[in-house]
């Protein structure tokens, strides 16, 4: 991951990920799968904005979805990483027990 | 792994534009590192079968390749990219909206139900009752989640701080900055977003924080880091100079016969945050020549240098 900072204008939005152009961008906000931030009276784009974007023209450009689909697929991709991260979460806790707990822990699973 | 285009995508140099298409996608639906999050190679596979289709897309730039006139590294796509992946699993990522664990009661966070349920002696079953479906109630909706980007003065990220962020219609909401915030980091205010409808909770608001530079500090995780010029009577003699810390300046020793690039570290003077082990404060000497050598300095150093010149590139030499 590179270690770029602040807030994009729609403008450097548009200049920082490739394949955007405002048609497909303006696409994006509708679908409202772009969810931009407001800062003082602007519109602005987060670095998690870009990054998605990003994410966003890989399945326009090769997967051919559709609006609804692509509403669809983030949905469960979101879903998907806040239970990863949960996961881990959970995991390094456990991590932190003692011994005993986490054998309990894994003989509770595997029961 | 073979650069070939033809060979990264598993087709045959005949191969049509459909078969190269579909040759990419399967790659692509296997191995995009924003679907594949666990998988550590899936990033490499990814960037090769994307650069080899775009070589291969464009009937035009394929038979130059072909022809030999360009390379498979010609047409890689440039820039390094972050991976969604990189912010989705950050507890604060903005788009992990609720609800999401109904199914488990509390629709907030799986610890909280786990708590509850260790309270109440581990009896509930997960999935049953509670739950505010169409069961004789009205229609309920929770509030949409807003999104706020704020800038943090570089002083408040470090030490902590209050911000206001003056909404659309006016009002304003208060965010308490935590110390030693992130570039990048995204607070949530429970219940700070858009009203519920019939009876529903409000939103969230998620603010994520971009923290300003500041004109001398900077930051390396807790470290504060700064470059000090020190003037050549100061590093020849020793001085005791002030310099800002995050919490205000701070008198520090300079020992005599100090160099460029020393380093002197303030121990505890850096981020404090909780539950982390304090940072330090690092500054980095750096010597700086009077504007001019006037006729004095000349003459010292000439005189000097009969008696104690020395080479500072000694052993330095391969």
């Amino acid at each position: 991951m590179t270690d770029r900072t602040g807030f994009l204008t729609e403008e450097e939005a548009l200049a920082a990920v490739r394949r955007l152009n405002p048609m497909r961008l303006s696409r994006f906000l509708q679908a409202e799968v772009i969810r931009p931030a407001q800062a003082g009276g602007r519109i602005v784009y987060r670095q998690v904005d870009i990054a998605r974007m990003e994410l966003l023209c890989d399945l326009c450009d090769d997967f051919e979805l559709d609006d609804t689909a692509l509403g669809l697929v983030m949905e469960v991709i979101d879903q998907l990483h806040g239970t990863r991260s949960d996961l881990s979460m959970l995991m390094q806790a456990l991590a932190e027990e003692s011994e005993e707990v986490r054998l309990r822990v894994i003989g509770r699973i595997r029961r | 792994m073979s650069d070939d285009p033809y060979d990264v995508l598993g087709v045959a140099k005949t191969a049509s534009a459909e078969d190269i298409k579909k040759a990419y996608r399967k790659i692509a639906k296997q191995s995009h590192p924003d679907l594949h999050t666990g998988d550590a190679m899936a990033e490499a596979r990814f960037k090769a079968a994307a650069a080899a289709y775009d070589l291969l897309k464009d009937p035009e730039t394929r038979a130059r390749f072909d022809r030999g006139e360009i390379d498979a590294s010609g047409q890689e796509r440039p820039s390094e990219r972050n991976y969604y992946r990189d912010f989705a699993e950050q507890p604060d990522n903005p788009y992990r909206r609720g609800p999401r664990y109904e199914g488990f009661g509390d629709e907030d966070d799986i610890f909280a139900e786990f708590l509850r349920q260790a309270r109440q002696g581990g009896a509930r079953q997960s999935g049953s009752g509670q739950s505010q479906g169409f069961g004789g109630q009205g229609f309920q909706a929770r509030g949409a989640d807003a999104h706020y980007a704020l800038e943090v003065p570089f002083l408040d990220a470090a030490t902590g701080g209050a911000l206001q962020i003056t909404l659309p219609g006016g009002d304003a909401l208060e965010v308490k900055i935590p110390v030693g915030v992130a570039e990048g980091q995204t607070l949530r205010l429970r219940g700070k977003g858009g009203p519920g409808h019939g009876g529903g909770r409000p939103g969230d608001a998620y603010v994520t924080l971009s923290i300003q530079p500041h004109p001398v500090l900077s930051r390396e995780g807790d470290d504060i880091l700064m470059t000090l010029p020190i003037a050549l009577d100061e590093a020849v003699l020793g001085a005791k100079i002030e310099v800002p810390t995050i919490a205000g300046p701070v008198k520090v020793s300079v020992p005599k016969g100090a160099t460029t690039g020393q380093v002197l570290r303030l121990r505890g003077r850096g981020i404090a945050a909780p539950g982390r082990p304090a940072g330090d404060q690092r500054i980095e000497l750096k010597i700086a020549m009077p504007r001019t050598v006037d006729d004095d300095l000349a003459r010292f150093m000439e005189e000097w240098r009969k008696t104690n010149g020395y080479d500072p590139r000694k052993g330095g030499k391969a």
